[in-house]
């Protein structure tokens, strides 16, 4: 009798528990899952919201700060006002910070981290080029140093190169390859489950045959 | 058996029965308009919605009991309200409130310019100066291109609106810094000791200047030094003038540099010719160390030490010869050491602790012909101060600092000694966003004079529009007579002298646009004089005088979509009685009308910045002992058309800068004043030291593309 009472709260203690991870899961994929198919501002606020009540009731996840960071990026994108822009950045930044102190030396937080410097130095690259320009490369070296094999690490890397004029080191001479192998680990790369950061091959393959198209002109 | 787990089941389900609580309203912003996209949920919980266009929401939860309703949107205060979730239904209408935000809130602007990487609207930024054409990367070169400094192009210094050099005052980090100038040389301006790549940022003040800060009758430079670099780096100079060498070392929380350079315009003074006799060309050496080391997540530790070394000699027309004929021989050895250590960290929760000292020691050796003249002068300086936050803006600080200076011109065996200590308070007190008032007060004791005085100083801000915003700013200011003085007239109660500013300043500060006008008084009194009462010298605080004008300042990003210029006009009105004037005159440090328009490109697929600074300023005084009329005479115009070409590359791995620039492009024949021999009947004119001055320079930051995209080619 007794012996099945405990059995018993041990199994509703479990379920409790599982629940709750299982509860964290779904909510998960069901905005990752729509993060994958969300352009405009709107649906990305939406998501924005989502992921910050997520990262509320989980106070010791990083993902669901890093998916809100990543967020905030792709709005402050979507605005016309640089004073904006520079809000949501600035937000982007402080939420993908508290995720690294939460998983340090992530190499997907870096990622994130470099891409939020390098949408900074968008907003007034005269000023900010060159300090922030040293940073965003450094930032994404570290990325691509914590894990080589990180697609988006590389992807970046390419994107950087791209829009970086040839004087400076860039050039989109030297994007190409490197897209290309941002491509080849996209298409290796395996995910553990569907939260986990998977986006970015889209945009590498139509940053490549942007590349493509250019490379006549500039040869 | 059976019974009891029926009971757990009937427990179970009671306690997760499905009891819904429907939340539903309008999250509005303070005009009552609906504000979309708001994040309102049970806070820490999954349950929660997006406001839709119009502001509104509605969500259900089926968490129960006593919970908290969250709001949270970009640049608004979070919003929170405890709610009482018992499965009915809630309309709970929001009234977010606008965050501060540095944009929103009105700053006390009044006779300021700030350049800053750090905060968003500010009218310069750090790199602006060092591509300022004109400058040629010299702080001080850039800050003649704002409203209120004067051209001049004899000596070094700031001539702040009407005021002399010894009325503007440099700090570094909080510090006075004694010796902000290599030591001055007849009828060649020098440049500031220190590079603008130290500072992150430098804020300018042309009156009416906080309480923190004193001994400036006119204008003071504040420059914060850079924290921890970014990253390790190497960096080579080669210039036209010399060859200077940087490495930064940086660790995690800490980071040491080290610097030096030698610079010697020998080669090119035999390349290009010069309006000066040089009997030595100028040559100068310099070292530095940088150390930084971040003590906690507030705290800095700053530590800065830096030795410099430069000679040079100067044939000069002696002014004893009636005919100008004969040379004096200006000959001079500077050695000069400047040390500094501070400590920022914020205690006892919201305060913020600054601590600050340092020590600095100036050598010069003189030769006048072939008499030497040495000359030492010690400064050390201690400061502390403490601010506190109040509310979301307001903010109270006070501290106090101290300096020792002992200087001594060994021929004359003269020795000047101060001890000057100094206290203030200061609050910022923010009514509402759109509307600050500054008070301050400042208690000085100088020991040089056995005086002391109570400066208080008082701004007002109010925000006029979205960008837009009205400054008042009212204050005294006090300063020790020039040690001169004090050493000649030993016998003479000497009191401080004293600048009353009153400033009016409009501004509208967009991002690509800047527009400000500011129109100032400033009444001098107590000013040292030395005038002759019944036959009689009788030297005393009696002099006078005054100071009026306004100035434009226009910055437009706007107009070309690469370019960048800037507009400054100032027009001065000033004339004082003091030292030994005869009669109450304009001082010759004060041209009527000054204006300058700076013009910066960039063309970024080449990654080519040229730059143009043209400087106008109409003729200033000088003094012509056949003239009367004391002061009389004026300079003709100057005119100034300088051009700076910056090119962005790399070499290898390297990052490469290369800039050549051109002082005075049409080689214009400047006169800034005229020197006449002691008896009046021959003069000769003080012009630039160079018909145009040629700089070139490569600066390269080694190896600092550290990008491996190599391995892919």
């Amino acid at each position: 009798m007794k012996k099945s009472i405990l059995l018993l709260m041990l199994v509703s203690l479990s379920a409790l528990t599982f629940g709750q991870d299982a509860k964290y899961m779904a909510a998960m994929e069901k905005l990752v899952g729509a993060l994958d198919t969300t352009t405009e501002e709107a649906g990305m606020v939406k998501l924005n919201n989502g992921f910050e009540r997520i990262a509320g009731a989980n106070p010791k996840e990083w993902l669901p700060l890093y998916y809100q960071s990543y967020c905030n990026i792709m709005i402050g994108m979507r605005q016309a006002d640089n004073m904006k822009k520079d809000e949501y950045y600035d937000k982007a930044e402080s939420l993908i910070n508290k995720a690294d102190s939460l998983s340090p030396d992530n190499s997907e937080i870096y990622v994130v981290k470099s891409f939020v410097t390098s949408m900074k130095i968008s907003v007034d690259p005269a000023t900010r080029g060159q300090k922030l320009g040293m940073q965003s490369a450094a930032l994404n070296g570290k990325a691509i140093q914590l894990n080589p094999e990180n697609p988006r690490a590389v992807f970046l890397r390419g994107s950087g190169l791209m829009y970086t004029p040839a004087q400076w080191g860039g050039g989109i001479d030297k994007a190409i390859p490197v897209l290309e192998d941002a491509l080849v680990k996209f298409k290796s790369a395996k995910y553990e489950n569907k939260i986990v950061p998977h986006w970015g091959e889209e945009t590498a393959k139509q940053m490549l045959d942007q590349c493509h198209k250019q490379t006549p002109e500039t040869k | 058996m059976r019974k009891l787990f029926t009971l757990i089941f009937t427990l179970s389900a009671l306690l997760t029965a499905a009891q819904t609580t429907t939340i539903t309203g309008v999250a509005k912003d303070k005009d009552g308009h609906g504000i979309p996209g708001v994040n309102i949920f049970i806070k820490d919980t999954y349950d929660g919605t997006t406001s839709d266009n119009d502001g509104k929401y509605s969500f259900t939860t089926e968490e129960t009991g006593q919970k908290t309703l969250s709001a949270t949107f970009l640049g608004f205060v979070p919003f929170e309200q405890p709610i009482l979730l018992d499965g009915k239904t809630h309309t709970v209408n929001i009234a977010m409130k606008e965050a501060v935000n540095e944009l929103k809130t009105v700053t006390i602007a009044a006779g300021a310019f700030e350049a800053s990487d750090e905060k968003k609207m500010v009218m310069l930024r750090p790199l602006d100066i060092v591509t300022t054409a004109g400058s040629s990367g010299d702080i001080y070169g850039a800050l003649q291109t704002l409203p209120g400094t004067a051209q001049v192009g004899e000596k070094e210094g700031l001539f702040v609106r009407g005021g002399d050099a010894s009325e503007a005052k440099t700090y570094i980090d909080g510090l006075l810094v004694d010796n902000p100038y290599f030591t001055s040389v007849p009828d060649v301006p020098q440049r500031g000791r220190f590079s603008p790549f130290m500072f992150k940022g430098t804020a300018f003040s042309s009156g009416g200047y906080s309480a923190q800060y004193g001994q400036a009758m006119s204008s003071v430079l504040i420059l914060e030094s850079q924290d921890l670099p970014d990253e390790s780096s190497l960096n080579i100079g080669v210039m036209s003038v010399g060859v200077s060498l940087g490495k930064i070392k940086r660790w995690k929380n800490t980071s040491l540099a080290a610097f030096g350079g030698y610079n010697d315009l020998g080669p090119y003074f035999s390349l290009v010719s010069q309006n000066r006799d040089w009997i030595n060309t100028p040559r100068a050496a310099n070292g530095s160390l940088m150390f930084r080391h971040k003590t906690s997540k507030t705290g800095m530790l700053k530590a800065f030490v830096s030795y410099s070394w430069n000679n040079l000699g100067l044939a000069m027309p002696d002014t004893s010869d009636p005919l100008l004929v004969q040379k004096f021989n200006f000959q001079l050895e500077n050695q000069n050491v400047y040390s500094s250590a501070s400590y920022k960290e914020i205690i006892l929760k919201s305060w913020t602790l600054n601590a600050a000292i340092s020590y600095s020691n100036n050598l010069d050796n003189f030769k006048f012909n072939s008499y030497p003249v040495k000359h030492t002068n010690s400064l050390i300086e201690s400061r502390a101060s403490v601010s506190h936050g109040i509310g979301q803006l307001s903010i109270i600080r006070f501290g106090g600092e101290y300096q020792k200076v002992n200087d001594e011109t060994a021929v004359y065996n003269s020795l000047f000694k101060e001890d000057y200590a100094a206290g203030f308070a200061e609050a910022d007190i923010y009514v509402t966003s759109k509307l600050v008032g500054r008070v301050g007060l400042r208690a000085e004791n100088s020991a040089a004079i056995n005086k002391m005085n109570l400066a208080q100083r008082v701004s007002l801000a109010y925000k006029t529009g979205e960008f837009s915003q009205v400054s008042f700013g009212y204050g005294d200011f006090y300063q020790v007579p020039d040690k001169n003085y004090l050493l000649s007239y030993k016998s003479t109660e000497f009191k401080f002298e004293k600048a009353t500013h009153y400033i009016l300043n409009f501004q509208e500060v967009t991002e690509k646009r800047t527009f400000r006008v500011e129109a100032y008084y400033k009444d001098y009194s107590k000013l040292f004089f030395l005038p002759t009462l019944e036959g009689k010298l009788t030297p005393g605080n009696t002099g006078s005088g005054y100071a009026q004008g306004f100035e434009f300042f226009y910055r437009d990003k706007k107009t070309f979509s690469r370019g960048d210029f800037w507009l400054s006009y100032s027009y001065l009105d000033t004339k004082r009685l003091y030292r030994d004037f005869p009669v109450e005159a304009t001082p010759t440090f004060a041209p009527k009308h000054t204006a300058s328009v700076v013009f910066k490109y960039f063309f970024p697929k080449i990654s080519f910045a040229p730059s143009i600074t043209y400087a106008y300023s109409s003729g200033r005084p000088y003094y012509n002992p056949n003239n009367p009329n004391f002061l009389g005479d004026r300079t003709r115009d100057f005119h100034n058309l300088s051009l700076n070409l910056t090119y962005l590359t790399s070499i290898g791995k390297s990052f490469t800068v290369l800039v050549f620039s051109i002082n005075n492009v049409p080689g214009i024949k400047n006169v800034f004043t005229y020197n006449y021999s002691s008896d009046g009947s021959h003069r000769y004119e003080v012009g630039a030291p160079s018909p145009r001055f040629f700089f070139f320079g490569v600066f390269i930051n080694v190896g600092s593309q550290k990008d491996d995209s190599d391995k892919y080619n």
